[in-house]
């Protein structure tokens, strides 16, 4: 793992339209080549903060920096370095799967290395013949794992996955983590990902930010974490944090 | 018992459904809007009529007894008639004026029954619509009426002769039209009125298609959980509403090209059989458009259809944006095709003139600017084309910035969000 911070996010707060609040003065920071989970219960704020680094909305104050470059100041560049699988991802229900992965990964190459990131996206995929058929045809599962592959065949510099294993059966969200692990490992991708699944986040996070409400209640490492609130497992440091 | 579930259901559905209230309200508004429409302008045409028919205007082109009568009595009976010494005289204070031709009494008095008395019109028109040119004609077919009646009773007074089967003719061949200081008939008037309309309805329908594909396809996108994933890549959003503009106008031509193909082969399979009765009276038309109108007919309206696909892709884009899904973007989009064919038309029932501010208007619509191009051309007025066209490609340009700025903006990803109301809980 380097040193160098991948993600600066500084009080950050967004508050959307009729006065909902979605994150309030969130500060963290994640380390380059980390993979760091933001876990919280349902509209604790953890897709609006992955939407912001995204660069997808703007926050309605603080900053958000990805490798040194803002995300309101420099959208652009900040999405040439990280790529986002939102939560449910899918893919164009009329397309073939191979065709997905085609279109989506000629946004960002050309020439050899577009045919070398498709190559690498089928692989990840793994659904062979499957991808000849409209994407309609495909089970949730396999919709995922369409997506996933063309964000990870990408290589960004940071991955940002917006809860990665939801709707999947435990033996494809197994599959997806040993993925997400792989790439992490072999090519020091930072990973920034959400979860519910307190045990997903525990077997895969390096470190892990916990958000009630739209703030950042407690943040550590899993062992530290526990530790830190006498806990045998996330889910009671969960309980215990929120308060 | 289920069965009566079962349709109940069936209709809560669909009543619960905002887009199936939105069609049956727009359907409702655009049908009374039409009528409302249709009324003022029949309004305006039963006032002009109301007056014109107060006073007739009458050039007489021969001097003859029978005529003479035949005028006395036209006063004494209907309405007072005046007489003008030239068309030219009795234009200037009038919008239209009735021509006894040299002839007139000869075929009058004449014992056959194949000569017809003919009186000629000529019409005055200060803006080129359907329902100004059907006033003052049903005026003028009006007077031949009662110069019809009158007739025989004349004839009867004058020589003491009875002839009650002579009637009066005023084919439209004989009335002239003056629009835009130019002399036209009656059938070339009405043909370009129809071109007008055609046209109009082909660059709305078309505009509507558009409309609807942009925004159902950007909303859809969204529905099918890619468009997050899209917008997260390193493409100028500019580049994606582009594109998705282009790619909607793509899909209306493909539409607008198979209907109007499903259409010809429609017509020509109901000709066919009757073909050696009716010839091919619609290629006549378009023929006589084309060498009336010079060969930018087809100019009239491949230019706003362009401009009219661009600014509606636009549209369709900027409503597929803000909307959550695609259901809320066909209730957004449906009324703006209703809008562009119903106003794109209203003005044609109005009578509007052409002026810079209807010109500003029509740009606005841009479905209506064919009409603005054939009156520009016929009034030799530049001016009014150029205001029409410049409104136009500023709104579109105008538009499209607007949709790069949605595309810019938190509202792509979350769309709007009507407040709804609150339940109140029960513990």
């Amino acid at each position: 793992m380097s040193s160098g911070v991948a993600v600066e996010v500084r009080n950050l707060t967004k508050v959307y339209g009729g006065g909902v609040v979605g994150v309030s003065d969130l500060t963290f920071a994640i380390r380059e080549g980390e993979i760091y989970g933001l876990i919280g219960p349902n509209g604790s704020g953890k897709t609006t903060t992955l939407r912001i680094i995204a660069t997808l909305i703007k926050p309605t104050s603080g900053f958000a920096k990805v490798f040194g470059v803002d995300v309101v100041k420099e959208p652009l560049k900040v999405r040439q370095l990280v790529n986002y699988l939102p939560e449910e991802a899918g893919a164009y229900r009329d397309l073939t799967g191979y065709d997905f992965i085609r279109f989506m990964l000629s946004l960002r190459f050309s020439g050899r290395r577009l045919e070398e990131a498709v190559s690498e996206a089928i692989e990840i995929a793994g659904l062979g013949n499957a991808l000849k058929r409209p994407v309609r045809t495909y089970s949730k599962g396999m919709k995922r794992l369409l997506a996933l592959s063309t964000v990870l065949a990408s290589r960004p510099r940071l991955l940002i996955l917006d809860e990665p294993t939801t709707g999947l059966d435990v033996e494809r969200s197994i599959q997806v983590r040993q993925i997400i692990a792989r790439y992490n490992r072999e090519y020091g991708i930072t990973v920034l990902l959400s979860s519910h699944n307190m045990l997903e986040v525990e077997n895969l996070c390096h470190r892990v930010g916990i958000l009630y409400r739209g703030k950042l209640v407690a943040e550590g490492s899993v062992e530290e974490l526990k530790a830190r609130t006498g806990s045998r497992n996330l889910e009671e440091v969960f309980m215990r944090v929120r308060g | 018992m289920a069965l009566r579930h079962l349709v109940i259901r069936e209709i809560k559905v669909a009543l619960k459904n905002p887009a199936f209230i939105a069609s049956l309200i727009l359907l409702f508004v655009f049908y009374a809007a039409v009528g409302g429409v249709t009324r003022v302008g029949v309004s305006q045409s039963v006032e002009e009529v109301r007056k014109m028919a107060m006073r007739i205007p009458v050039v007489v082109e021969e001097s003859s007894p029978l005529i003479k009568a035949l005028l006395q009595n036209l006063n004494a009976s209907v309405s007072s008639v005046k007489l003008y010494q030239s068309v030219d005289e009795a234009l200037s204070e009038n919008s239209y004026v009735i021509v006894f031709p040299k002839g007139f009494t000869e075929d009058a008095l004449a014992q056959s029954m194949q000569k017809v008395p003919m009186l000629k019109a000529v019409i005055k028109l200060d803006s080129l619509s359907q329902v100004s040119v059907q006033s003052r004609v049903s005026v003028v077919q009006s007077v031949r009426q009662v110069v019809s009646r009158l007739l025989p009773v004349t004839l009867t007074q004058l020589y003491n002769i009875t002839i009650t089967q002579k009637e009066v003719a005023l084919p439209d061949q004989n009335i002239a039209t003056i629009v835009y200081n130019r002399v036209l008939g009656l059938t070339e008037v009405n043909s370009i009125l129809g071109f007008s309309v055609a046209a109009i309805f082909v660059v709305a329908f078309v505009m509507g298609i558009a409309t609807s594909y942009a925004a159902t396809n950007t909303a859809m996108e969204k529905v099918e959980k890619a468009f997050e994933m899209l917008l997260a890549q390193p493409v100028p959003r500019r580049e994606i509403v582009l594109a998705k503009i282009l790619g909607s106008i793509a899909l209306a031509l493909l539409n607008a090209a198979v209907v109007l193909i499903a259409v010809l082969v429609m017509i020509y399979l109901m000709a066919s059989p009757a073909s050696s009765t009716t010839g091919n009276g619609a290629a006549t038309i378009i023929g006589f458009d084309i060498a009336l109108l010079g060969k930018n007919a087809i100019t009239y309206i491949v230019l706003p259809l362009t401009i009219g696909l661009i600014y509606s892709g636009a549209i369709g884009v900027v409503l597929g944006s803000v909307s959550p899904d695609e259901r809320t973007a066909s209730v957004l989009s449906m009324p703006i095709t209703f809008l562009y064919i119903g106003l794109g038309i209203a003005g044609m029932f109005l009578s509007l003139p052409i002026n810079p501010v209807t010109a500003v208007i029509y740009g606005v619509l841009v479905a209506p600017l064919p009409y603005v191009f054939i009156v520009s051309e016929l009034s030799k007025n530049p001016e009014l084309l150029a205001i029409g066209m410049g409104t136009a490609i500023t709104l579109c340009i105008m538009v499209i910035a607007i949709a790069i700025i949605i595309f810019n903006r938190d509202i792509v990803i979350l769309g709007i969000r009507l407040p709804r109301r609150r339940k109140i809980e029960l513990e």
